[in-house]
């Protein structure tokens, strides 16, 4: 029986080979279609491999996990979900519960965007790294090429950094005990390089090129004496629990846990709180959270591709099927030969599922390069970083070989399960049993219609995430994001030259206003304060976020101003420690305050002993000053003399922005010799917000668009295709009838196919170059 | 070897029957090459499909090797059909994309023969009809002639008890067709029990036996 199957299976394979051969024009549309179905679907795969990776290379992953807060605040309706817990919390938990076997914290300056690194004379920016405490490598896992994973932080300033970083500031893999200036937020310290990783192990949610040890001063310093068990909700914490632990069971005692440490304060400041331990392997797969570590990835985001990727498949197995029913005449007379000389039902079905399995092993094969090859520019496209590594990925080459068998197995399912049924008689009779089969042209209609129907969900899923995205980018903000130049000032020390460069940049033609501001729109607002109306108290406070910035600031953004008046240069001095806040309409809805009655009236909030007084001196209307999703929070700002400010914004009325920045550029090295200028967009910074629904939008159209490629081949050569089957049908039936309601079929619905096909990806592709050229347009200014 | 009592086929058409075959009933004995003609559309092919376990009759009985067939499954219908009985089709019927080797072959294949016995029963085959030289040819390849004598080759190959062949010179020219036919008198010879569908009546003299259908009966059966 075995020898029986294996000589079948022999001659199977010799058959679909030469039948491929003979077949050119069938075998090259059918391997076009699947090729790029199957190169579509790959990445997909690889990318959604990538994301469903991380944090799974620590070596007990399992028992990782990283504690995360809800808060609810006075007043304050929604419920914050952070990312991250009080300081004291994660020690805590060690030395209250024996299954806490590790805990850690990681924290990066805030407020800060690029830390200043300094060697010898040189200057870099990089991305803020972490103090951490000194464990945090026995929690998290790295993949050390120099220094000790477990005692690299153990002394003061010392810093681990990635090799990339090292190759950036040292130009070499080994700089133990060299010297970096670190700075950027505040004064520029001296840490000492104890170690190097590479990321080789895997990725992690918590990405950084710097590591420095907690025990620094500075921000550290607060973390490691802070005692705040219900406020200070800004560090990450890890734990490692004891192999066995539930961590349900350890959720379950936190509550009396936190009440333990922390009743009295959580009582003063009128929160609620609750702790959760989050899997350390499922960060990277859930977004939301407030002030998470990055843009994660959601799993329903991940698994609406893998549906995308099913339906491409889908559509190009669809495909397979139709252009197998173009030649089922001559493929049904040869299984009625088959039958006839003795051939089971079985074999039939094996020499069918062969030839497909064959073809969609070939286009495998040439998928891999093919996808090998687009990966830089399909990486560009989703914004991901994903090689192919097949040899180093065993998991990968199983996927391949689960997708070959299955889209096998799918496109062939057609002939191998139909045709097969076939009596040999009806066949041999030279009427082909085709003839009048209602159901093989109902199979046919169905086929073509489901593959409408997909192709239409993948387009109107194109469009809509495309016109929400355009909604939600091009929606009125409440401040004007068009025609703004942005200048940081990264350093503590920079700050100085703040005032001047904006009152000299004022002076240019281009600029029609300037203005300082500690943080601009869009980026995280760390700060808030409970505020409550006169004659009230702390009970009937409302949360007010809040940023400081110069006089100029609704002039430079165009914010509305309601009542009272802007800002001067002289609200600076501070009368009894009053400072002085425009107010959005959102705080007087919220204390309810009527307009009129707004300006000069004064808010309070009290902490502990202390009372912090706020004079209203103008209303502003209210502005989306973080989040463009978001509603309009309650929010003010505070003024502060610009030279305490890091940002600058310029409203500028040019079209020539080469001849602006060079002139700013003069001005910048004028005033601070020693930076590197440097300037940003700010609706490009907004818009960068919104990275990962645009890389969403692009990559279901781009994965639209190449489903929908191979519609080119078919729709050059069907007409050759149905041209050959009526020639076959003739050629074996005795007399050449030809019946002509027959012979239109195919042409009506290759037309139909082909308006279907040519709507549906007309549209996405349209749209993906519309972006394309608008991004374009944009850079020419 | 064959007895058919009272075979009939017939259609629906419409409101009645329409028959194509009509109160059938003979025997064959073994080593009998038998001719059946008739004018066209007058049931010959299905009778030879009833009798090839093709087609099934509506009624009536039908022995082969004194098996009562008609109360077969199809199942087992096909298994006895496989074992003991080979077509030779007008239309020669040759798959495309095999070499006039693996055509010959092919039934073997399917009966599980094992390769070396294979080989040798094939090599046997082309020796003897002249095509050694062809053997790595296709179909497309091959004249009308040569294709029907890869034809008969694959229908024998499996040394079945029995030969059917529907028109087997149909599509050929005349000379053509006196080769093929001298090849069928030639295995008849050997022992074959054959039966063949022709109009032309100087290949029906090839027989021992000529039957005239005429609308479904048998008009005559006159053995030489
Ligand atoms: N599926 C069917 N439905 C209705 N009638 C059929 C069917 N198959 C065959 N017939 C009819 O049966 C009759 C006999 O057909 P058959 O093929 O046996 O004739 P034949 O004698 O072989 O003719 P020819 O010499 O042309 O090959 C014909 O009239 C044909 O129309
Ligand atoms: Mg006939």
């Amino acid at each position: 029986m075995t020898q029986y199957l294996n000589i079948m299976f022999q001659n199977n394979v010799k058959i679909a080979f030469r039948n491929l051969w003979r077949n050119k024009t069938f075998s090259f549309i059918n391997l076009f279609g699947l090729t790029t179905g199957t190169a579509c679907c790959l990445y997909i795969l690889l990318y959604v491999q990538d994301h469903r990776s991380y944090d799974q290379h620590h070596s007990e992953a399992g028992n990782l996990y990283r504690i995360i807060s809800d808060l609810q605040l006075p007043n304050d309706q929604a419920e914050m979900h952070m990312a991250t817990c009080s300081p004291p919390i994660p020690m805590g938990m060690k030395s209250d519960f024996p299954e806490v076997e590790q805990a850690a914290r990681a924290c990066r300056p805030m407020g800060v965007e690029q830390s200043l690194l300094r060697v010898g004379e040189q200057v870099f920016f990089e991305k803020p790294g972490y103090y951490v405490d000194s464990n945090f490598f026995q929690i998290l896992e790295y993949q050390f090429v120099a220094g000790d994973p477990a005692h690299a932080l153990d002394e003061p300033f010392s810093v681990v950094i990635s090799e990339d970083l090292s190759q950036k500031l040292f130009k070499t893999n080994d700089p133990i005990g060299q010297t970096i200036g670190i700075g950027g937020g505040g004064d520029e310290q001296k840490f000492k390089v104890t170690g190097v990783f590479n990321s080789s192990l895997g990725k992690s949610h918590l990405h950084s090129e710097f590591f420095m040890t907690m025990n620094s001063g500075g921000i550290g310093e607060f973390i490691r004496t802070n005692d705040s068990w219900a406020g200070n909700n800004f560090v990450y914490s890890y734990l490692r629990l004891k192999q066995g632990t539930n961590p349900a069971a350890l959720e379950a005692k936190l509550p009396d846990f936190l009440q333990r440490h922390g009743a009295v304060q959580l009582e003063q400041l009128g929160m609620k709180k609750s702790l959760h331990l989050q899997p350390i392997a499922s960060i990277h797969t859930t977004p939301g959270l407030t002030a998470d570590q990055a843009t994660n990835t959601s799993s329903r985001f991940l698994n609406m591709l893998l549906l995308i990727a099913g339906f491409i498949q889908m559509v190009a197995c669809i495909n397979f099927m139709n252009l197998t029913t173009a030649r089922s005449t001559k493929r049904a007379q040869e299984v009625g030969v088959r039958k006839a000389v003795g051939a089971p039902r079985i074999s039939l079905i094996g020499q069918f599922l062969s030839e497909s399995l064959l073809l969609t092993a070939i286009s495998m094969l040439m998928a891999i390069p093919l996808v090998g090859l687009l990966m830089p520019f399909l990486n560009n496209l989703t914004g991901a970083s994903i090689e192919i590594a097949f040899t180093k990925n065993l998991q990968g080459i199983g996927l391949v070989g689960a997708l070959v068998v299955l889209t096998g197995l799918v496109a062939g399912s057609y002939p191998a399960f139909y045709l097969s049924s076939f009596r040999p008689l009806a066949v041999l009779r030279g009427t082909s049993g085709l003839k009048g089969n209602a159901g093989a042209t109902w199979l046919r209609k169905g086929l073509v219609v489901s593959q409408f129907a997909i192709s239409s969900a993948l387009v109107i899923g194109a469009l809509i995430v495309h016109f929400q995205l355009d909604y939600m980018l091009e929606k009125d903000l409440g401040f004007e994001k068009k025609q703004k130049v942005v200048f940081p000032f990264r350093t503590t020390e920079s700050h100085a030259a703040v005032a001047t460069f904006r009152n000299e940049i004022m002076r240019l033609p281009e600029v029609g206003s300037a203005s300082a501001m500690a943080v601009c729109p869009g980026q995280m607002v760390y700060n808030d304060l409970p505020l409550y109306k006169p004659g009230q108290d702390m009970n009937s406070a409302t949360a007010v976020r809040f940023t400081y910035c110069d006089e100029n600031y609704l002039n430079t953004l165009k914010i509305k101003l309601l009542a009272g008046r802007q800002f001067t240069q002289a609200d600076t001095s501070t009368q009894e420690g009053t400072a002085k806040a425009i107010v959005s309409e959102a705080v007087l809805n919220h204390l309810g305050i009527p307009l009129e009655a707004a300006p000069g009236m004064v808010l309070s909030s009290d902490f502990e002993d202390q009372r912090i007084k706020i004079t209203v001196v103008g209303v502003m209307q209210d502005y989306l000053y973080q989040n463009l999703g978001s509603e309009m929070d309650p929010f003010m700002v505070i003024y502060e003399q610009p030279n305490r400010l890091a940002h600058v914004i310029a409203d500028v009325n040019t079209a020539d922005f080469p001849s602006f920045f060079k002139k700013t550029e003069a001005t910048w090295k004028s005033v601070l010799p020693s930076l590197p200028f440097e300037y940003s967009f700010l609706d490009e910074n907004l818009a960068q917000l919104y990275s990962s629904e645009q890389n969403l939008s692009r990559i279901i159209s781009a994965f639209t668009f190449g489903s929908h490629l191979d519609f080119l081949p078919r729709s050059l050569w069907p007409r050759h295709l149905h041209g050959r089957a009526a020639h076959e049908r003739n050629r074996y039936s005795k007399s050449a009838r030809s019946n002509d309601g027959r012979a239109c079929w195919p042409d009506v619905k290759g037309l139909f196919e082909t308006c279907a096909a040519g709507i549906s990806y007309c549209f996405p592709v349209g749209l993906f170059f519309h972006e394309k050229m608008a991004a374009r347009f944009r850079l020419s200014h | 070897m064959i007895t058919l009592k009272n075979i009939e086929r017939f259609y629906n058409t419409g409101l009645n029957k329409s028959w194509v075959l009509k109160n059938i009933s003979f025997n064959l004995k073994k080593g009998e090459f038998l001719t059946i003609m008739g004018p066209s559309g007058s049931g010959k092919s299905t009778l030879l499909n009833i009798i090839g376990m093709l087609d099934k009759p509506d009624t009536g009985e039908y022995y082969f090797l004194d098996e009562p067939v008609h109360t077969f499954s199809e199942k087992r219908r096909t298994e006895l059909h496989k074992h003991t009985i080979g077509f030779v089709f007008q239309a020669y019927h040759l798959i495309d994309e095999l070499t006039v080797y693996e055509n010959i072959e092919m039934p073997l294949l399917y009966r599980g023969v094992g390769k070396s016995e294979r080989q040798s029963m094939v090599a046997d085959l082309l020796d003897r009809f002249n095509i050694v030289g062809k053997k790595g040819l296709f179909p497309a390849q091959l004249s009308g002639g040569q294709q029907q004598l890869v034809g008969i080759a694959r229908a024998i190959v499996g040394k079945p008890k029995l030969l059917l062949a529907d028109e087997p010179t149909g599509n050929l020219h005349t000379s053509q067709g006196e080769m093929i036919m001298g090849l069928l008198k030639e295995l008849h010879g050997e022992g074959m029990t054959i039966i063949q569908v022709t109009h032309n009546e100087k290949f029906a003299a090839y027989g021992t036996r000529v039957m005239q259908i005429e609308d479904g009966f048998v008009r005559m059966d006159t053995t030489t």
